[in-house]
């Protein structure tokens, strides 16, 4: 039975990849919920299955045992309409321009031609790209193209969109930037959201909730609900309350990684 | 000021034509051995109106071009299903090597052996030499669409059908181009070779036949109506090229 309220409902997943001596267990054991319109973020060291975990709720791969209802029926495929991702290197198809990569989904969902058109303009002028949509990816750089993908995702106008560390590739700046233009996007839009990061900042951040995930196999080892009030503001970074939070979340990383050491840490 | 690059390629072009005309018909060289330009491109401009000649062209033409539509097609299918085959690719791949590192030429003799020395010996030398090249290019085209693209494509609710339509054809297309150029090249070069070595027609054996005769001026024509149709050839393949792959040129010179 799927709880109410719940949108995403994932229930002792997990995955192993390959079978016999040489199998790899990549998730163990992994259950949580997100509701209707949270923003969740994933935080994990790198390699630690994060990819993996959003692939099998996007019904791309499939899981080995467990399951992930979405509004309370099981994942066996993709659910083109209902869940679009952004990837972490944007993947807009080069040969098209950022006007037809907002629309080549919708195609697929046989969404009329108008309304498509419609969509991705204003899903364009959303993202602050209405004067790029002629111009093909190369054109554009590194934080447009994210927005472009973005655009993409919410032109499909789906329940939920998952993103796979989507500011990963950006620096500093502009990331902190699509942070603060994500919020405002979402604030509009009030999708679910499901966040990759391996930044604890941005996770915090931009979350109502964070969910931490330990080395391989990855299991969630903590889920912190982010109390800090919204809008968000960059100044917040600095409080006190951010950075109790942060460590929090960075001994519980760092436990995993040194079980002894970490069990001092985490006592004082 | 710098000197634009169409510009130096044209003095470039027309300094060695003139150097060619010059050397002949000043006496530098023996007009016997190398017949002035002038001399060539009449005797080029009279056998391009002559039936026999025209008739030998036509035939290499449907040589080339039969190898070229037979071997072409089915390199490309077994390229795209060997690239999507790991396994398959690791079997094969090291033995596509070896084979490409023997020059071909050596076993046209076998081929006559084999198939005689009429259109069908000709034709099949000359899927040898596309088929290679369009095979490990096609694998290569393959490989090198980025995963995420098939990924995305698949969670935006297109079918496998469509993916390979509207993601991997389009992705895979420059490359592709590039081998079915090459492959019509070394197509020529099989052909040709073919035809100089034993054949009945062709203006392989046409170069032949003169070049024994000690017919220079004949000779050069023909070398010079190959030399202009293979040009030819492989420019408008070129143009062809960076119209499917413009946008792949913009982004390698936008990193």
């Amino acid at each position: 039975m799927a709880s109410p309220g719940a949108v995403i409902e994932v229930r002792s997943l997990g995955k192993t990849f390959g079978d016999g001596p040489g199998a790899v267990a990549a998730l163990e054991d992994i259950s949580f919920t997100i509701e209707k319109g949270q923003f969740v973020s994933l935080v994990g060291p790198s390699g630690c299955g994060k990819s993996t975990l959003l692939q099998i709720l996007a019904g791309l791969i499939a899981a080995s045992s467990g399951e992930v209802l979405i509004e309370g029926s099981r994942v066996t495929a993709p659910l083109p309409g209902r869940i679009a991702i952004v990837f972490q290197d944007a993947t807009l198809l080069p040969w098209k321009t950022a006007f037809e990569n907002v629309t080549f989904p919708l195609e697929a969902q046989r969404v009329p031609k108008p309304t498509r058109q419609a969509k991705a303009q204003s899903m364009l002028e959303l993202v602050g790209l209405a004067d790029f949509a002629g111009k093909f990816p190369h054109q554009l750089s590194g934080g447009m193209k994210q927005r472009v993908s973005i655009a993409r995702g919410l032109a499909q106008d789906p329940t939920i969109i998952l993103m796979d560390e989507p500011f990963g590739a950006l620096d500093e700046q502009t990331r902190l930037k699509m942070g603060q233009e994500l919020l405002r996007i979402w604030d509009r839009t009030r999708k679910t959201i499901f966040f990759i990061t391996h930044s604890l900042t941005e996770a915090l951040y931009l979350s109502d909730v964070v969910l931490v995930m330990s080395r391989r196999p990855g299991r969630i080892v903590d889920r912190l609900a982010v109390e800090l009030k919204r809008p968000r503001t960059y100044d917040m970074i600095g409080s006190a309350e951010f950075g109790q939070a942060r460590n929090r979340i960075w001994r519980t990383i760092t436990a995993g990684e040194d079980a002894a050491a970490a069990a001092g840490m985490v006592e004082s | 000021m710098r000197v634009p690059v169409p510009l130096m390629q044209t003095v470039l072009g027309a300094l060695f034509l003139g150097l060619w005309q010059a050397a002949s018909s000043l006496g530098w060289i023996d007009p016997d051995l190398l017949p002035p330009l002038s001399t060539v491109l009449a005797a080029a401009g009279k056998m391009l109106a002559d039936p026999s000649f025209l008739a030998n062209a036509g035939d290499t033409l449907l040589r080339v071009a039969a190898a070229f539509l037979i071997g072409a097609p089915l390199a490309i299918s077994f390229g795209l299903f060997a690239g999507e085959r790991v396994r398959l690719q690791r079997v094969i791949s090291p033995l596509f090597n070896f084979v490409m590192a023997v020059p071909q030429s050596i076993f046209l003799p076998i081929f006559i052996f084999l198939f005689g020395i009429g259109f069908p010996q000709k034709v099949i030398y000359g899927i040898t030499h596309v088929i290679f090249v369009v095979t490990v290019t096609a694998m290569a085209a393959v490989r090198q669409v980025p995963r995420s693209y098939t990924l995305a494509a698949r969670s935006f609710g297109w079918s496998p059908a469509e993916i390979y339509r509207k993601i991997y054809l389009p992705a895979m297309a420059p490359v592709i181009v590039t081998g079915l150029r090459l492959g019509l090249i070394f197509d020529i070069i099989g052909v040709l070779l073919a035809e100089m070595y034993a054949s009945k027609s062709g203006l392989g054996v046409l170069i032949f036949r003169w070049g024994e005769a000690y017919d220079t001026r004949r000779t050069m024509a023909v070398i010079l109506v190959v030399s202009c149709a293979t040009i030819l050839v492989n420019e408008s393949m070129r143009f062809w090229e960076a119209r499917v792959g413009s946008w792949r040129r913009e982004m390698d010179r936008n990193g």
